[in-house]
């Protein structure tokens, strides 16, 4: 009795607590902040997931979103300095009907929710061993295994990490003389930055 | 055996980049060799590689229609590559700044083509939603690759915004599909789908239209094509009308012919009001264009559009027409873009105004071009028209003739402007002092081919014929 009581209370404060963050992330007024409620809300949902037995998918989601992704927004945030820069103030117009597809989406998502029951309940998925349970399925190669997209997203990500490079990537690779506009005299003297501080040196004398 | 041609275009990619860290900077012209080879390695083992079978236990699955799917995204990158290597090795008399990373680029690129193979044998919704992305997300890179060009980069970004709420939507539809049949097998998925509550199930179907809307760009999903292809640069532009394209049909066909299969034909007003709209909304807007690769974005709109009319019909025609009216597409698009990059890496020109006197210049160019513009407006006896002439037989037979009406004056609007571009390098005058521009074989053999495909597969039935003959054995074993 007391521990379903409990367990309630639980769950509406985790997810009262994520609502309110996420209406934090979108109403901040500094980027910075609303990154931090986002580490709130994505905390809160990796909450839920304990809750729900999905121990594995808690410490992914604390692993990959809490320590990753946010991290990753917060680096971003610093680096470009652009944390001030959020003065966006869009026309009435836009703000009512961006209001109003948000509200039909959530009135159609609750309302269809609502209406029709799922298979899956908490029952039926394995409880105990989820985590033992999906690393075997990942790397089954027999009928209900899961290896094929598992190479696949292995193959996804190596392809993302390199073009992630390539476009974030500052200077010219040394020697590149076909790809730097044809200019081939200045080429010849054009030396990139070996160092990330020669690099700052140069900026700092640009802008003196 | 079965996924033979995935594995040799996935070694490539990685023979490729370990390639690039040996070579040095001149020596990297090879790299574009080596791509084709691989590419052309895997057609080969595609073509021995038996139709039918599945392999991980029921998991990745060959068809006659992958099989053809596969045709059309090895062809598609072959072809890509031959129109890259100019601008990548530096060949181009006008250069563009910040394009480079050659190992790089054929590398994404090989890694688009196998996330599309995979795309379309994936025979359950995880498999089918990583490969939907291995194909989509490396694009978005492709898009953004002139580094230091602000257009480039714009279009990169809204093609990473777009493309994630597209794919967004995909998720949230598979999720409640699968929250409602508890299978993640499409098989398994689509056995279910009688018992499902409806309103989930609209809710499911209406995301997944939408996420597919945007990888087809069906209007109202449209809006992200023109600035994209606008920025990217020439050659990857050529790919995304293509391939991409390609891709979202492959998807589509897994979605509506394997999971919805039994509701589709409930579906056929809606189809038909979004294609009515695709095809008018992008010949309205392409009259209007002045950049060539914008022009193109709003050409592969309203061909979107023609093409979906195919769902219209029993799957037994429709999947057939638009296997091949696909085929056809990609083999004209590619042709004009085969012309469209060369024209800008000659001259940096990319303005239909500036194609005047092409046809005194190079008249070899202006005509492989013209054939494929007519292919693509729907002329007789160009293969354009054949492919348009079964699609639109399976909107009259559904009963849809006013969509054929809209359908026809599409075709008549879509003349007028694919002539613009004809009017420009055939009847004004030409630029002062231009003289004949250099061709180099690889791009004059491509365009050759092309326009001969092109030509040639409206006249011989050979094509369609073997399309929909394949196709109906495997519609035979997805319904028996």
């Amino acid at each position: 009795m007391i521990a379903s009581a409990s367990y309630t209370v639980i769950f509406y404060l985790l997810a009262a607590l994520a609502v309110l963050l996420s209406l934090a992330v979108v109403n901040a007024w500094k980027l910075l902040r609303a990154a931090i409620a986002l580490m709130g809300v994505l905390s809160m949902s990796a909450g839920l997931y304990v809750m729900l037995d999905a121990s594995f998918l808690a410490g992914v989601q604390v692993l990959v979103y809490v320590g990753g992704i946010v991290v990753l927004i917060v680096f971003a945030v610093m680096l470009t300095r652009s944390a001030e820069l959020l003065q966006d103030n869009p026309a009435p117009l836009r703000k009512i009907l961006g209001a109003i597809a948000s509200l039909a989406f959530l009135a159609a998502t609750v309302g269809v929710f609502r209406s029709s029951p799922f298979l899956l309940s908490a029952e039926k998925a394995p409880l105990r061993d989820n985590t033992t349970l999906i690393g075997e399925k990942l790397l089954d190669y027999g009928a209900g295994g899961y290896v094929l997209p598992f190479e696949i997203i292995s193959l996804l990500l190596l392809i993302a990490i390199i073009g992630g490079i390539v476009v974030a990537r500052k200077t010219e690779p040394q020697g590149q003389p076909f790809t730097t506009g044809g200019d081939e005299a200045g080429e010849a003297e054009f030396r990139p930055p070996f160092t990330q501080e020669e690099h700052e040196d140069e900026l700092e004398l640009v802008e003196k | 055996m079965l996924m033979l041609p995935e594995i040799i275009v996935v070694l490539t990619a990685g023979v490729v980049l370990c390639l690039d860290l040996f070579l040095t900077e001149r020596s990297r012209v090879i790299l574009a060799p080596v791509t084709l080879l691989g590419l052309a390695l895997g057609f080969a083992a595609l073509l021995v590689t038996p139709q039918t079978g599945d392999l991980l236990g029921g998991r990745f699955g060959m068809d006659p229609i992958a099989w053809w799917f596969k045709v059309i995204f090895l062809i598609a990158g072959f072809v890509t590559v031959i129109l890259s290597m100019d601008l990548l090795d530096g060949r181009a008399a006008h250069r563009m700044r910040g394009i480079g990373f050659r190992g790089e680029y054929y590398t994404i690129l090989l890694s688009t083509i196998v996330g599309m193979m995979f795309l379309i044998s994936a025979r359950e919704t995880i498999t089918l939603y990583v490969s939907l992305e291995t194909a989509t997300i490396p694009l978005f890179v492709l898009t953004a690759w002139r580094r230091d060009h602000v257009q480039s980069g714009e279009a990169g970004l809204k093609y990473v915004i777009i493309g994630a709420l597209a794919s967004a939507f995909i998720l949230y539809g598979l999720s409640i599909l699968y929250g409602l049949t508890g299978q993640t097998s499409i098989v398994g998925m689509s056995a279910k789908l009688a018992d499902v509550p409806r309103p989930a199930f609209w809710l499911a179907a209406a995301m997944l239209m939408t996420g597919v809307g945007f990888k087809l760009t069906i209007v109202p999903f449209h809006m992200w094509a023109a600035d994209v292809y606008e920025g990217a640069p020439a050659p990857v532009t050529a790919y995304l009308s293509v391939a991409s394209k390609a891709a979202g049909l492959a998807f589509m066909f897994q979605v509506f012919y394997r999971i919805f299969g039994s509701e589709l034909a409930g579906w056929t007003p809606l189809i038909a009001a979004f294609a009515a709209v695709t095809m008018s909304l992008g010949n309205l807007v392409a009259i209007v264009q002045d950049n060539i690769k914008r022009f193109m974005a709003f050409s592969a709109i309203s061909q979107a559009g023609y093409l979906i009319l195919g769902f219209l019909g029993p799957a037994d025609n429709g999947v057939p027409a638009m296997l091949f009216y696909m085929l056809v597409y990609i083999l004209s698009n590619l042709a004009v873009f085969a012309c469209i990059v060369w024209y800008s890496n000659e001259t940096g020109r990319e303005r239909i105004e500036e194609y005047r006197g092409l046809s005194l210049t190079n008249p070899i160019m202006a005509l492989g071009m013209m054939i494929a513009l007519f292919s693509l407006a729907g002329i007789p006896p160009l293969s354009g028209f054949v492919g348009k002439f079964f699609l639109f037989s399976i909107a009259a037979k559904a009963g849809y003739n006013w969509l054929v009406a809209v359908a026809a004056v599409n075709s008549t609007i879509s003349l007028f402007y694919y002539l613009r571009i004809v009017r420009q390098m055939y009847i004004e005058p030409i630029y002062e002092g231009a003289g004949t521009l250099p061709v180099r074989y690889t791009v004059a053999a491509t365009v050759g081919l092309l326009s001969l495909a092109v030509a040639l597969m409206g006249v011989i039935p050979y094509f369609y014929e073997t399309i929909h003959a394949q196709t109906i054995t495997w519609l035979a074993s997805l319904i028996g």
